[in-house]
């Protein structure tokens, strides 16, 4: 099994910051909160994005698509989808 | 000419686009088939076709009525050059198991000015198969 970050919930939100340079602090996105529309109004291309830096930082496959969409909402199911990917690696 | 089934609108703001491909290098071959990417390339301002392109995709995934969420991948409407060299849709997977058995069309047009790039697709159903209630 991968390791598992300690704060993944925290290293999610520091990519995201990241890899859309974002001008919120990660630590002032919460959990919870919809990303993508309402929310922080993330868009179709940015979902990509946080997909590739994802991708990167964790060594995972994902793509938004049919059956990662549950996943693609808040900072706390991309944590879940983390976690899955990483613990079925 | 047959039933409209949707119309669908995007546009993209270039330089935009330009820092989001810049800064996320797999970003091009997510959205991007690789006839598209090879065409822009050739062109001397690669940056507008791909965001004419782009727009061209989000307009017809808003005239079919969906989205990446309901399994359509922007890879799956590819923007091709009919005999004349004006643009038209290609599409593949799941977006063309969407109208697979409608016998529908879809009419691309494409434009930029200065910094947006935009594009206009509308479906239509051919007349002959027009016939029924669903």
């Amino acid at each position: 099994m991968a390791e598992i970050p300690e704060d993944l919930a925290g290293e999610v939100k520091k990519v995201i910051v990241e890899c859309l340079s974002l001008e919120v602090r990660p630590e002032d996105i919460e959990d919870g909160a919809p990303l993508f529309g309402e929310g922080l109004g993330l868009d179709s291309i940015d979902a990509l994005e946080i997909a590739l830096g994802l991708e990167k930082r964790f060594g995972i496959k994902v793509q938004p698509d049919k059956e990662t969409k549950k996943y693609f909402f808040s900072v706390a199911t991309l944590v879940d989808l983390i976690r899955e990917r990483l613990q079925g690696a | 000419m047959g039933r409209i089934l949707g119309v669908g609108i995007d546009l993209v703001d270039i330089p935009g686009l330009q820092r989001r491909m810049d800064r996320s290098p797999g970003l091009e071959q997510r959205i991007f088939a690789p006839e598209e990417s090879a065409y822009c390339r050739s062109m001397a301002r690669p940056i507008q076709h791909f965001a004419a392109r782009f727009a061209a995709k989000e307009a017809v995934m808003k005239a079919l009525g969906t989205g990446w969420a309901e399994g359509i991948e922007f890879r799956d409407v590819v923007v091709v050059r009919d005999a004349r060299g004006a643009p038209a849709v290609r599409l593949e997977g799941e977006a063309a198991a969407r109208l697979v058995g409608q016998g529908a069309r879809v009419h691309l047009s494409l434009s930029h000015a200065g910094d947006t790039a935009m594009a206009v697709a509308v479906i239509e159903a051919r007349e002959d198969r027009d016939g029924g209630d669903s």
